[in-house]
């Protein structure tokens, strides 16, 4: 190796390689070599063909370097919102300055059809901005753009990079679905709600009608009943009060199972989440009901039964609706931490509602759940294991594989009712919770 | 300065644009009577260039077919000769332009209106040089013109290896 090629080695490490800087490609030495390899070859044995094939590879060569590339290409993107909706698509607008003499950009940009950062879009390199779609599918996180991008002179002869872009990610919060009211555990906590609560209150619901004592208000003397009455004693109406309820939401991921039981051992492909498996359904599961409790005034909380860390405390309103769903995408993407559930007295208040969202395929959460049942706390068990299992075709012990699986799962499901837990699969959730809310009622 | 319009077409065309181009070349050497060897030696380098667009597998490809072209026996202006021009010429830019874009790639047709129209350019640049071509005189050359050739074709050369030289230069 010459000294020359040394430096100039050292040169582009310091510059951060030959990407960084315009360089030749092949196409440049085979149009200046074969040009004029062909046009001298054909003066000196006088031969026309040769010449006449080699002089537009050298023509055409030339003319494309009288035309020298020069200064830095830089690809921008405005600032994109990073936290959206699935299904939504976004629109980013990309800003391209090709630098003096380019002719031909090379850039990645998302296309519909396909998923991730999208494929190489060759492009003139007169394009000032590109206004790209961002195809916001599946929820949770990924990456809405990657500009790779390469800049290339006239017939690509000469080049810069391909430089490798910064990726801009996004979260895509679950998807929220309309439920109807879910039940409501039979103490609700707090001071002030919207159920109606054992304790005397201000509400407008009449709870009884009693003789007046020391400390109760003249104005609650109801003087209808007092006159009627024969001791003339004063009797004063008190009415309930009004509280709001505490929901856990309890998310099993430590199995992210779909319905063909040959994919369980497999991960899963091009995505965190498998689409439509345990975890899939568990997290859409845990916005929707969120969404439903918040939307009444309750407080709801998280419990991720994989990874403890990962606890949300009960609160109300919207901004705990969004904080719960950024948190369910968090437990999706570290999903599989554990192997056993970890569901603690202090994650769950006193009184307050439990919903266990889990495909129950070992008995440990079985166990967890009927723990939070015995230390007294209304307990909801959301089965989101798909209906049907499908047994591996292949295999000739895939079918009684699917018929234990099956009979397993039946017997602990059975053990969570005969622990007085209602059990409802996710898939009739709509009509479960319709069933579910008058019995709450009727047992307080 | 402009946008992009429409997702424009998939990659794999300009790909197909090689393939396709250099089938051709192989066709115009078979019809030339070029050996059944050197046919099959050329179709595998034509089908790596459409493989590895920026690999030497079209130098390769264009070099053997010239120099293929030249010895065979024929009149310097046959028609196999004239439809090589062009598509020598059209294999160096399509393969220069699949280099850069991956094989799933997305092609936009705008990209192509310069190359187009350079490619327009330069031929009509060299089927003028052929008409001139066909315009003098096939006996010997005046040793003032040998002369004033040979220092054009070195002349060549120095201009290349000066532009070779500079090909790795800081924009």
């Amino acid at each position: 190796m010459t000294v020359l090629a040394r430096a100039r080695r050292v040169r582009e490490a310091l510059l951060g390689g030959r990407n960084q800087t315009w360089h030749a490609t092949e196409a440049l030495r085979r149009g200046l070599l074969l040009g004029v390899g062909l046009v001298v070859a054909g003066v000196l044995a006088h031969n026309v063909v040769l010449a006449l094939l080699g002089a537009p590879l050298l023509a055409a060569s030339v003319l494309a370097l009288s035309t020298k590339p020069s200064g830095t290409p830089k690809v921008t993107v405005l600032p994109v919102a990073r936290t959206g909706e699935a299904g939504e698509t976004a629109l980013a607008t990309v800003r391209v300055d090709p630098g003096h003499g380019a002719e031909l950009l090379a850039i990645r940009l998302p296309d519909k059809g396909n998923p991730g950062p999208g494929p190489v879009h060759l492009l003139p390199a007169s394009v000032a901005e590109i206004a790209c779609g961002l195809y916001r599918r599946a929820w949770g996180e990924g990456v809405d753009l990657r500009l790779d991008h390469l800049v290339a002179g006239p017939d690509a002869l000469i080049v810069h990079g391909p430089m490798v872009g910064r990726e801009v990610s996004r979260v895509l919060l679950p998807p929220v679905r309309e439920l109807p009211a879910g039940p409501v555990p039979a103490r609700p906590a707090g001071l002030v709600g919207v159920h109606r609560s054992r304790r005397p209150g201000d509400s407008t619901d009449l709870r009884t009608i009693r003789p007046f004592q020391p400390g109760d208000r003249m104005r609650r003397i109801d003087w209808r009943v007092s006159l009627r009455s024969n001791d003339s004693m004063p009797y004063v109406r008190e009415n309930h009060a009004e509280s709001d309820a505490d929901v856990v939401l309890v998310l099993d991921t430590r199995f992210d199972v779909a319905a063909e039981i040959a994919d369980w051992s497999l991960p899963a492909r091009g995505a965190a989440v498998r689409p439509g498996g345990s975890l899939d359904t568990a997290v859409r599961a845990a916005a929707s009901l969120a969404a439903s409790y918040l939307r009444q005034g309750d407080r709801v909380g998280l419990v991720d039964l994989g990874r403890p860390r990962l606890y949300v405390r009960p609160g109300a309103g919207r901004r705990q609706l969004l904080r719960l769903r950024n948190q369910l995408v968090v437990c999706a993407r570290s999903a599989g931490w554990s192997s056993r559930p970890v569901l603690n007295a202090h994650q769950v208040s006193g009184g307050a509602l439990v919903v266990v969202l889990s495909p129950f395929l070992d008995d440990a959460v079985v166990g967890a759940t009927v723990q939070a049942a015995r230390r007294g706390n209304l307990v909801l068990a959301m089965d989101v294991l798909p209906a049907e299992l499908v047994a591996e075709p292949e295999d000739r012990w895939g079918e009684p594989v699917r018929q234990i699986i099956t009979l397993e799962r039946r017997v602990r499901l059975d053990a969570l009712r005969g622990h007085g837990i209602a059990v409802l699969p996710w898939s009739s959730a709509e009509q479960g919770l319709h069933v579910l809310r008058p019995g709450a009622r009727r047992s307080r | 300065m402009g946008r992009v319009r429409g997702r424009g077409v998939p990659g794999w065309r300009l790909r197909a644009a090689v393939g396709v181009v250099g089938a051709l070349i192989v066709l115009v050497l078979a019809v030339q009577g070029v050996t059944a060897v050197l046919i099959g030696l050329v179709g595998f380098v034509a089908v790596a260039a459409v493989a590895l667009p920026g690999s030497p597998a079209a130098m390769l490809l264009i070099g053997v077919s010239a120099v293929a072209t030249a010895v065979l026996p024929g009149e310097p202006l046959r028609w196999e000769v004239l439809v090589l021009i062009p598509l020598v010429h059209l294999l160096h830019l399509s393969c220069a332009l699949a280099a850069i874009l991956p094989r799933g790639g997305r092609l936009h047709l705008a990209a192509l209106r310069a190359p187009v129209r350079r490619f327009a350019f330069v031929q009509a640049g060299a089927f003028g040089l052929a008409g001139l071509v066909a315009l003098l005189p096939s006996d010997r050359a005046d040793p003032v013109v040998e002369v004033l050739g040979l220092l054009g074709a070195a002349g060549l050369v120095l201009l290349v290896a000066a532009l070779l030289r500079d090909r790795d230069r800081v924009g």
